[in-house]
């Protein structure tokens, strides 16, 4: 799978800690930010699934703006041993276009969504896109 | 010349460490005294192929000194808290104002330490060296001991009759024991290993590891390990190496013959060649199978000597495993099918109906191949060298998946253990999905899915596990002995 629109790598001293840096989705108030996301792999993965969070700051009903812990059902228990990193981060990037406001771990963009003011939702988004969404390979 | 204090036949003669310290200084002493010096000379060998470690001996009048150390870079700076020598090595590595250990540390390679420690040990011994200083050797523990220069005579002698080529390996074991002031810790029992190649009269070749004691007797006998097939009925698929009753290594003529001893190396050699003699027929049949079959899990599944099975592609999501006797290779092969119910099915009933019209001067693949009523199919990579250009045609064969699909390996461990569960051996039902799982990898997943049912069997002991594919949702059945709860 080429992927131009993600970056997965390991870091050098720890082959269970990986980083990514995705690419906001087209259509939505996070393109053309780039997001990073940290994926801690366990020992009983790929039984378990990887814990991944956002590194960097997004505005989004099931992304936590804080610690950047993301609801997301494959990663909990509708994960299996099928998903791969890649195809879970690609898991991640779906869920930026297709947010979910009735489980929401950022309330006010879950009630935004929820009270339909779409273009709110939007505008904020978009501000913390510009704010913080060029996060780049460090290495 | 003195063998070391590890000999057994020494121990009489020689008591303590302290006793042979004292009279090894003493000797030095009285040497000294008459001439202005002792003939010294320091002979050394590379002990690692790559040059990062050296032994040899330090010849001092009518004593040889052991000597064994490791460098910093191949060749270079020698690494003073890798040396180990023995008592005598000791002692004099504590007299400090005859050998400066100082300057040795600062010699930058192995040649200019060798000319340094020659140089030191050239010069008179200061007088202020009564014997009796030494006697303060209580405090002093064994040391390692390396084995004596007739030792590594010897071992060139019968290398060279057997030829180098055969020798491909020697390593020194490293030494054990502390490390911190070089000259302390027992590595009593450190020993050459040596990988010999022998080969049988196929012309393929064996390996056998040969653990070679420091100091060889008529009553020592090397250890000898080769890659065998196993015997017994029960033993599966990877036995590891297999050891040789040393009983067998005993010559004939040996209980007589004096104390220079030797490694026996050409009788190890012959004794393998006479236990190999047995497994030539069955070598022969594996030979075929992995030339003609696609053996699953690569390169390193082939060939493999010491194993009695090869997993087989049959065709897209089927396979099987072919267990063939080491005595008996000709006869009837165990095959046992890997595959969805509705491909091995047919297959089984084949078999069971055309076990009568095996020919036991064919090739059990031969044999198989007429009863299934296919040629089996070819390795998808030629069989030198794997990858790049290997063809695999457009049809199923490009699109088979050898490994288990939750860990992505073969073969699980280090291939040593006898379970059948370390190659992947389930297939998925769903004939859209036919992923092949390990039975360990798809255990653990389903015991972690909350709605997994479990049946147990009424008189056998075993238990089947009903869940869902991971890869395709569709239930999946799996037999296991036992369920643990935990």
């Amino acid at each position: 799978m080429a992927d131009t629109d993600m970056e997965l790598w390991p870091q050098e001293d720890n082959i269970r800690l990986w980083h990514a840096i995705i690419q906001g989705p087209g259509e939505t108030p996070f393109e053309g930010g780039t997001f990073e996301l940290r994926i801690e792999v366990g020992t009983d993965y790929p039984i378990r699934p990887p814990v991944i969070r956002f590194v960097t700051h997004i505005f989004h009903p099931n992304i936590h703006f804080e610690t950047g812990e993301i609801c997301l059902d494959i990663l909990k228990k509708e994960w299996s041993p099928a998903w791969s990193l890649q195809t879970a981060c690609r898991a991640v990037v779906a869920l930026l276009a297709a947010p979910d406001a009735e489980s929401p771990l950022n309330c006010d963009a879950g009630n935004m969504l929820r009270g339909g003011d779409v273009r709110a939702y939007n505008a904020m988004a978009r501000l913390y896109t510009v704010e913080y969404g060029s996060a780049t390979r460090r290495g | 010349m003195a063998a070391g204090p590890t000999d057994g036949e020494m121990r009489e003669e020689v008591t303590t460490v302290e006793d042979e310290e004292a009279e090894f200084l003493a000797y030095l002493a009285a040497a000294t005294s008459k001439t202005s010096s002792i003939d010294v000379s320091v002979f050394l060998l590379p002990a690692r192929s790559d040059f990062m470690a050296f032994q040899g001996y330090i010849s001092l009048g009518m004593y040889q000194l052991p000597l064994y150390f490791s460098c910093e870079t191949p060749g270079g700076r020698v690494r003073m808290s890798s040396i180990r020598g023995d008592c005598r090595l000791r002692a004099l590595w504590k007299r400090g104002e005859w050998l400066n250990t100082g300057r040795l540390e600062r010699s930058l390679d192995v040649g200019s330490f060798a000319t340094e420690l020659e140089d030191m040990l050239s010069s008179p011994l200061p007088p202020s060296l009564p014997p009796s200083a030494f006697k303060e050797g209580k405090t002093l523990r064994r040391t390692g001991v390396t084995a004596p220069p007739a030792v590594y005579r010897q071992l060139l002698t019968e290398l060279q009759a057997l030829g180098w080529a055969n020798a491909r390996d020697l390593s020194p074991r490293p030494p054990q024991g502390g490390a911190e002031d070089g000259l302390q810790g027992g590595a009593e029992d450190e020993l050459l290993t040596l990988t010999l190649a022998v080969q049988d009269s196929a012309g393929r070749e064996h390996e056998v590891l040969v653990e070679l004691p420091s100091h060889p007797s008529p009553s020592v006998w090397p250890r000898c390990q080769a890659r065998l097939p196993p015997v017994e009925e029960e033993a599966g698929g990877g036995a590891g190496w297999l050891e040789f009753d040393r009983r067998h290594l005993l010559p004939p003529s040996t209980p007589h013959s004096p104390p220079c001893s030797h490694f026996h190396l050409q009788l190890v050699k012959e004794q393998f060649q006479d236990r190999i003699a047995a497994f030539q027929d069955f070598w022969d049949v594996m030979d075929d199978l992995d030339r003609h079959a696609w053996v699953m899990g690569g390169a390193s599944e082939r060939f493999r000597r010491e194993s009695r099975e090869r997993r087989v592609v049959l065709h897209a999501h089927a396979s099987c495993v072919i267990n063939i006797d080491p005595l008996a290779p000709y006869k009837p092969s165990h095959v046992e099918f890997v595959g969805p119910e509705a491909v091995i099915g047919p297959w089984t009933r084949r078999l069971y109906a055309g076990i009568g019209d095996w020919d036991t001067a064919r090739m059990p693949r031969q044999n198989l191949e007429a009863i299934l009523g296919f040629p089996f199919p070819a390795p998808p990579t030629p069989l030198d060298g794997e990858g790049n250009g290997g063809g695999k045609g457009e049809g199923w064969e490009a699109a088979y998946v050898e490994e288990c699909c939750i860990c992505y390996a073969y073969r699980l461990g280090d291939g040593s253990s006898k379970e059948r569960g370390d190659i992947p051996t389930v297939t998925c039902e769903n004939e859209r999905c036919r992923r092949l799982y390990h039975s360990v990898c798809l255990r653990q997943w389903l015991q972690t899915l909350p709605d997994v049912k479990m049946i147990r069997g009424g008189l056998t002991n075993r238990t089947t596990l009903l869940g869902s594919c991971p890869f395709c949702i569709e239930p999946i059945s799996l037999e296991v002995d036992a369920v643990s709860f935990v």
